[in-house]
């Protein structure tokens, strides 16, 4: 009887508790940052959250703080979307063909293993420096977008295809209304994981190559003169970036899943 | 129009599957292929609808034909609504106008025209594979294979399933191949029951079915009689 009554508690308030959720642990995490300030009590080994929170309304009230952002959201997503582009064509084609996936499985395997620094390093030699973070970026996140994908083109329904075939449907149709759904969960799953990794290796190699209103560059300088509340304040702001991104990649799966689907059975009801 | 299976032969992995099948096609009738599970019938009606090539033997009139199919699942996209299925596998062969009055038509026909705009999986699996017959008879074919239509359903939803069925095909009838192992099935919509052997799969009894149709229902002490004979065939008994 207990139990069922929590149960149907814990149902009821799932959304609400889990918000309380987050927001209990972002708490924790902020006492415990307050409290090893204190013990610590050096501004330059960790500086307290409030002076943190003082530069960064100080470095987003400044002049330059939008070009800065948006110079690093313009590498992140410029990168993303040509690993997404291409990765989604080239894993529809290797689902298709199968020796087109072995053609590019060896590079698959060269872009997997190589460390994100060689490719920093190699690209300084001969690369513009603003794009350098944009083709570590491609780099970064095409692997997992083009997996994904062929991981999805092989979980198509094999039963919906046959039927597909038999009744004459054309290809273009097969691909928009079978393939494409069955690719579409893991495209998602891949974009998500693909956009953290991205952001961390854009910014790591902003912080290399230095290039003009970029926080790497912004980072890199900080460090030279042992500022640690601007690093910790940048730092903020990246996290920040990639929830948007994070929470941007979420309102587009719900609104082509779930949202078209509600949208029906709300027109259905009315 | 009537069809003709000649000699149809099919080996798989050097085991013959099919030993040599033939059998004539009477036009709007049901035909149906019974046979004891795994003893070659979906290779057969892979055979028929063009899928699988045989080792031998002539089946090239079906080829020409346009063919509708029903599955022993549904088989109906998850992300489209009741009438978005429909309009996937009909809309190359019918004009947009057309195509709705008929879906309209049918899906009346069958009373589930209030859940056009149901996905499928707000439906029981009853009412998706009624869905799956509107698919079939919106399709503008003139033969029809039915693969194990009926295998996945409880009896009560088999029979008003079927019912579904014998009341579109009265009205707008195909010729239909059915391949079962469910002699109920077969006594019950078969007009011409082919008995299959198990492997090499040869052709045992061509029998007519001796009850008409408007008697053919489930109570009937004569479909109890022809089931009775179908499963002496089947059992080698005959």
């Amino acid at each position: 009887m207990k139990e069922t009554v929590l149960k149907k508690f814990f149902e009821k308030n799932h959304k609400s508790l889990e918000i309380q959720s987050i927001l209990f642990s972002l708490a924790v995490l902020l006492l415990a940052w307050l409290f090893f300030a204190r013990q610590i009590n050096s501004e330059l080994i960790l500086p307290s959250p409030e002076l943190v929170f003082a530069k960064m309304g100080e470095l987003f009230t400044g002049e330059s703080f939008w070009r800065i952002f948006m110079g690093s959201m313009r590498h992140v997503l410029l990168g993303f979307s040509l690993a997404f582009v291409i990765g989604v064509t080239t894993g529809i084609l290797s689902g298709l063909v199968k020796s087109f996936n072995w053609f590019i499985y060896p590079w698959l395997l060269l872009l997997r293993a190589t460390p994100v620094m060689s490719f920093i390093l190699y690209l300084l030699l001969f690369v513009p420096t603003p794009y350098v973070a944009v083709w570590v970026s491609f780099f970064i996140v095409y692997p997992v977008i083009y997996t994904n994908v062929l991981e999805g083109f092989k979980a198509v329904d094999h039963n919906l295809l046959e039927m597909a075939k038999l009744y004459g449907v054309s290809f273009k149709s097969q691909l928009r209304h079978i393939y494409i759904p069955s690719i579409f969960p893991y495209l998602m799953a891949a974009s998500l994981t693909g956009m953290g990794m991205n952001i961390k290796a854009v910014v790591t190699a902003e912080a290399l190559a230095l290039p003009e209103n970029a926080i790497g560059t912004e980072l890199f300088m900080a460090r030279n003169y042992l500022d640690t509340e601007s690093i910790l304040a940048w730092t903020i702001f990246i996290i920040l970036m990639a929830v948007v991104l994070d929470l941007i990649l979420l309102g587009l799966k719900w609104a082509l899943t779930k949202g078209r689907r509600r949208y029906v059975i709300q027109r259905r009801k009315s | 129009m009537s069809y003709s299976v000649e000699n149809l032969k099919f080996a798989y992995d050097q085991t013959q599957v099919l030993g040599g099948i033939s059998f004539d096609l009477q036009e709007k009738e049901i035909f149906c292929i019974l046979g004891p599970s795994g003893c070659g019938k979906t290779t057969l009606l892979k055979l028929l609808a063009g899928i699988l090539k045989p080792e031998s033997g002539l089946i090239d009139v079906f080829f020409n034909k346009e063919k509708s199919f029903l599955f022993q699942e549904p088989r109906l996209l998850p992300g489209m609504t009741v009438y978005e299925n429909l309009v996937f596998t009909t809309k190359a062969h019918l004009d947009e106008k057309t195509l709705k009055e008929q879906i309209e038509y049918y899906l009346k026909e069958v009373r589930l025209w209030e859940y056009r705009d149901y996905y499928p999986d707000e439906l029981s699996g009853g009412m998706q594979q009624r869905i799956a017959i509107v698919r079939a008879f919106l399709f503008p074919s003139e033969l029809m294979l039915l693969d194990e239509p009926f295998k996945s359903l409880d009896i009560e939803i088999m029979l008003s399933v079927m019912e579904t069925f014998r009341t579109l095909w009265h009205v707008h009838g195909r010729t239909v191949i059915m391949i079962t192992h469910d002699v109920l099935a077969a006594a019950l919509l078969g007009d011409r029951i082919m008995i299959l052997s198990e492997k090499p799969t040869k052709t045992t009894a061509l029998l007519a079915n001796p009850v008409p149709n408007e008697m053919r229902q489930i109570q009937h002490v004569e479909i109890g009689k022809f089931q009775s004979e179908l499963y002496g065939y089947l059992c080698g008994v005959k």
